[in-house]
């Protein structure tokens, strides 16, 4: 039996991602508009627009932090459209499904490669602008440690999403539109829920993976519930990942 | 036979996975209902700590002695999204609150909406609900009245909230029940200058003429306001007339002293004998802070009554100077008009107008630890211990002080503002060497009084005049004990910011004075705990300002009253350069994080492929070889 090895898939994952030019330039990308939509726009959403770092003019994150859900939603679905459809397209789907391992090893190790990605993108980009912040001011840096833990943690719960939406389908264009789509409802449900009724609009917030980021991680506060959230939302995501998979060795 | 069997096997599977998937969706929406109700751990990782309960409001909780019976007005069914997470975010934190003593509380919930009873409770406490508000301020919302506001019981004590507030939740709950715990509220005497703003113009000069000097007139109506949320505030009048400072005085404000009688200066004393506390202000220039002008009135605290009372503590402010500040100066506006041309409104450094920052306040003691920049105007320095010997068994503890680049100046009769005159003055203050001058401290211990042996100063009459009934001594209300008074060398620090019209007064930097003020109440009532309950605000963290720095680096502040054309047009040409330095400065610290992310990633993408590509010749073999070294082991 296979048991559970998983960083063989996962180091697959990675050195495929780092053959192709498409990862340098997404990371690049990325290291580039976070700081640049931090440092000048601000995050001109919401009730309460928030000013860009010079305009605000105080030594801190938090904006940057603000953009993280949105950004994420539209770079995760591209990273990672192609995890399953496009092993399917190709046809080594079947040949990948015959290794024997469990199919939980090979979602979970295709889910590590993508978050490690995706993680090192996202502390890329976020330590090089803590840097330049930390040059211009008093930063706290336990505040960006902890946002940078519950970033992995966004990080972690959209990978997920994304693989179960690409194990779905086998266009890769799909996938991705789908898996956009799906996380960019989830970031703008707490922009929304002021034109629904209380208890609806409470559970709406709790719904979103943005409340539970923002109102803990981004201010420096681990709260228990906000990892279990993102805990679950993965878990369940790669569990339906696996059933997919699982499900197509019966057709 | 067997392939329909087969089928339906794997349909059966394939319901199973579905299943399965529509279990693991209920036992994500489960789990996080169970971890939102259950899982309430959280630790705040911030340098500021905001967002945890603070160790006061934790000290608070912790002298609970009794039942507090909270009453919570309402509505639970809020149809508007934004109202109802705010509810919800308050009543959050009210259970945290409640969970850390859940044995002294008894929290009733009362929906207004739902029950009359509960309506008229709520209404005739003076609560309202926030229909108006919430319309206004979500832009929309259904517009029915949403109830939030609680009353706290104990001990036949009653304290209300009535609009709880997201963000500052704790703060308003922990003051309204050390509000309760408290056995009485402390009482605040003030004493020596209007506290209100005067009915009729004052007779400051120029005030009839312009509206201005009259509105900018420094009086402590904000003070007053702050102070009177928690304590017994009483004006203290009467005190020439034979009146002792009353009882239940805790702490008495003394500003502008110079002028006070014989016979008030001797009922402070007696009050100080006895354990009152003071906060004395020594101010002699009277500034018109919106025109930027001061006008010295001299009433030499050196020969009045208080002044030999303050020397005879051992204190002593150096009325004859004031204090001028080349790094702590303060931005302001001020009036440019050269002859036959009409006056300019400018902005100009005043090195008169001190703004201290975190550096210049104390961290010995809490009333200072904590506070954010506290303005100065033209303020006295107060004599060093070496040049005002301590008497026996009073000790010292400086408060506030200016930086080094501090200068005494005489105090002229009228005190210009004009930025010319300012820099031409700072110059020539200059060539003497700058040192740190103290403008607060405070003196603690057992105070020697000159009438302990001698009779008391007669009373004065109705006429100001010395009645016959002089010299009757004041009944003592207890042993001689020890006390505290705070000096410091300024009164504007605790003028209101705005003036009556709402024009700006103090820059919004310049606020920490009145927290400073409630802080030292606190301090010298001995009630620490609001000091820690006040202080949890965000720590300002300024940037860097490059342009500022290049700007003064270029000397461009620094106008000389009788510049040429081409000394200006030299100064536009540093402003100029000043400018563009400052943005490649700004650029430079910007880009060279990200260029060094960049750099790291190119660099690992070439050591990466140049590793890889001796593998790429045969990927298959290697993945293979992966995958089968997997499954062997």
């Amino acid at each position: 039996m296979g048991g559970i090895k998983v960083f063989p898939f996962a180091r697959r994952e990675l050195r495929s991602a780092f053959e192709s030019p498409v990862a340098y330039v997404a990371i690049a990308l990325f290291v580039v508009v976070l700081p640049a939509l931090f440092f000048f726009l601000g995050y001109p959403v919401g009730r309460v627009p928030l000013p860009g770092l010079w305009e605000g003019g105080q030594a801190s994150l938090i904006v940057l932090f603000h953009w993280l859900p949105l950004l994420l939603a539209l770079v995760v679905p591209a990273l990672t459209m192609g995890a399953w459809s496009e092993e399917r397209r190709s046809g080594t789907e079947e040949l990948l499904l015959t290794y024997p391992v469990r199919t939980g090893a090979i979602v979970l190790g295709k889910f590590l490669g993508a978050w490690i990605l995706t993680l090192l993108m996202v502390s890329l980009a976020v330590l090089s602008a803590a840097l330049t912040v930390d040059q211009l001011g008093d930063l706290d840096w336990n505040t960006v440690w902890v946002g940078l833990a519950g970033a992995s943690l966004l990080v972690a719960a959209y990978v997920g999403i994304s693989q179960f939406v690409s194990s779905l389908s086998s266009e890769q264009l799909v996938a991705f539109l789908v898996s956009a789509l799906l996380l960019g409802l989830f970031w703008a449900l707490p922009l929304f829920v002021r034109i629904f009724p209380g208890d609806v609009a409470s559970t709406l917030n709790a719904t979103s993976p943005t409340t539970h980021f923002l109102g803990a991680f981004a201010h420096g506060v681990i709260d228990l519930r906000d990892v279990a959230y993102f805990a679950l939302i993965t878990v369940v995501s790669l569990a339906g990942s696996t059933l997919s998979i699982e499900s197509r060795r019966w057709r | 036979m067997a392939f329909p069997l087969a089928h339906a096997s794997k349909r059966a599977l394939r319901w199973n996975a579905l299943l399965s998937l529509l279990l693991l969706v209920g036992i994500a929406v489960v789990g996080n209902l169970l971890a939102a109700r259950h899982l309430r751990v959280r630790t705040d990782f911030s340098e500021d700590g905001l967002n945890s309960i603070s160790d006061a409001t934790r000290s608070i909780l912790g002298r609970i002695e009794d039942r507090v019976t909270v009453r919570l007005f309402a509505t639970e069914d809020v149809e508007d999204g934004q109202l109802a997470l705010r509810t919800a975010r308050i009543r959050n934190q009210l259970d945290e609150i409640l969970q850390i003593r859940p044995d002294v509380f008894e929290l009733q919930s009362l929906d207004p909406t739902r029950s009359s009873e509960a309506q008229r409770n709520a209404a005739d406490v003076g609560f309202r609900p926030m229909r108006g508000r919430a319309s206004a301020m979500d832009g929309g919302g259904s517009g029915d009245p949403v109830w939030l506001s609680m009353e706290m019981t104990y001990r036949e004590r009653t304290e209300r909230i009535a609009t709880p507030r997201p963000f500052e939740f704790e703060t308003q709950f922990a003051s309204a029940l050390h509000g309760l715990l408290a056995d009485r509220r402390p009482g605040i005497g003030w004493i020596g200058a209007n506290i209100d703003p005067p009915a009729q113009p004052s007779g400051q000069p120029g005030a009839q003429e312009n509206p201005l000097v009259a509105n900018a007139n420094p009086t402590y109506r904000y003070l007053r306001i702050a102070l009177e949320r928690r304590a017994k505030f009483e004006p203290l009048v009467g005190l020439e007339t034979g009146r002792a400072v009353p009882d239940d005085i805790d702490v008495a404000f003394v500003m502008h002293p110079g002028g006070l009688p014989e016979r008030t200066v001797y009922a402070l004393d007696r009050f100080v004998q006895r354990g009152g506390r003071l906060v004395v202000c020594v101010d002699d220039p009277s500034y018109n802070a919106l025109l930027g002008t001061a006008t010295f009135q001299p009433r030499d605290l050196k020969t009045s009554p208080f002044g030999r009372l303050l020397r005879g503590w051992g204190i002593a402010v150096h009325t004859e100077r004031h204090l001028w500040d080349g790094e702590y100066k303060s931005v302001r506006n001020g009036v440019v008009g050269f002859r036959g041309q009409s006056p300019q409104l400018v902005q100009v450094n005043s090195p008169m107008v001190i703004t201290v920052p975190d550096a210049g306040l104390s961290d010995a003691v809490s009333p200072t630890r904590g506070v954010e920049r506290v303005q100065f105007s033209w303020a006295h320095p107060i004599v060093p211990e070496a040049l005002q010997p301590l008497p026996p068994g009073v000790e010292r503890e400086d408060l506030v002080w200016t930086s080094l680049d501090a200068r005494l100046d005489e105090i002229s009769s009228q005190l210009s503002s004009d930025p010319n005159d300012l820099r031409n003055r700072m110059t020539y203050l200059r060539q003497k060497p700058g040192s740190k001058h103290v403008i607060g401290a405070a003196f603690s211990g057992l105070f020697p009084s000159p009438w302990d042996d001698g009779a008391p100063p007669p009373i004065l009459g109705p006429d100001g005049k010395p009645s016959s009934a002089a010299g009757k001594e004041l009944p003592s209300t207890g042993p001689k004990s020890r006390s505290q008074v705070v000096v410091f060398g300024d009164a504007d620090w605790l003028r209101d910011p705005w003036s009556p019209e709402g024009k700006p007064i103090v820059g919004f930097g310049g606020l920490g004075g009145l927290v400073l003020a409630e802080n030292l109440v606190d301090w010298l009532t001995l009630d620490e705990e609001l000091i820690g309950l006040r202080s949890r605000a965000p720590k300002p963290r300024p940037l860097r300002d490059f342009l500022t720095e290049e700007m003064q680096a270029a000397g461009v502040f620094e106008r000389d009253p009788f510049e040429t054309t081409y000394e200006r047009l030299e100064r536009d040409r540093n402003s100029d350069r000043a400018r563009k330095l400052a943005s490649g400065k700004q650029w430079i610290t910007m880009l060279m994080p990200a260029g060094g992310a960049l750099l790291v990633l190119a660099l690992f993408g070439v050591f990466w492929n140049l590793v890889q590509r001796p593998r790429r010749n045969d990927v298959g073999r290697a993945e293979g070889s992966d995958l089968d070294g997997g499954n062997r082991g």
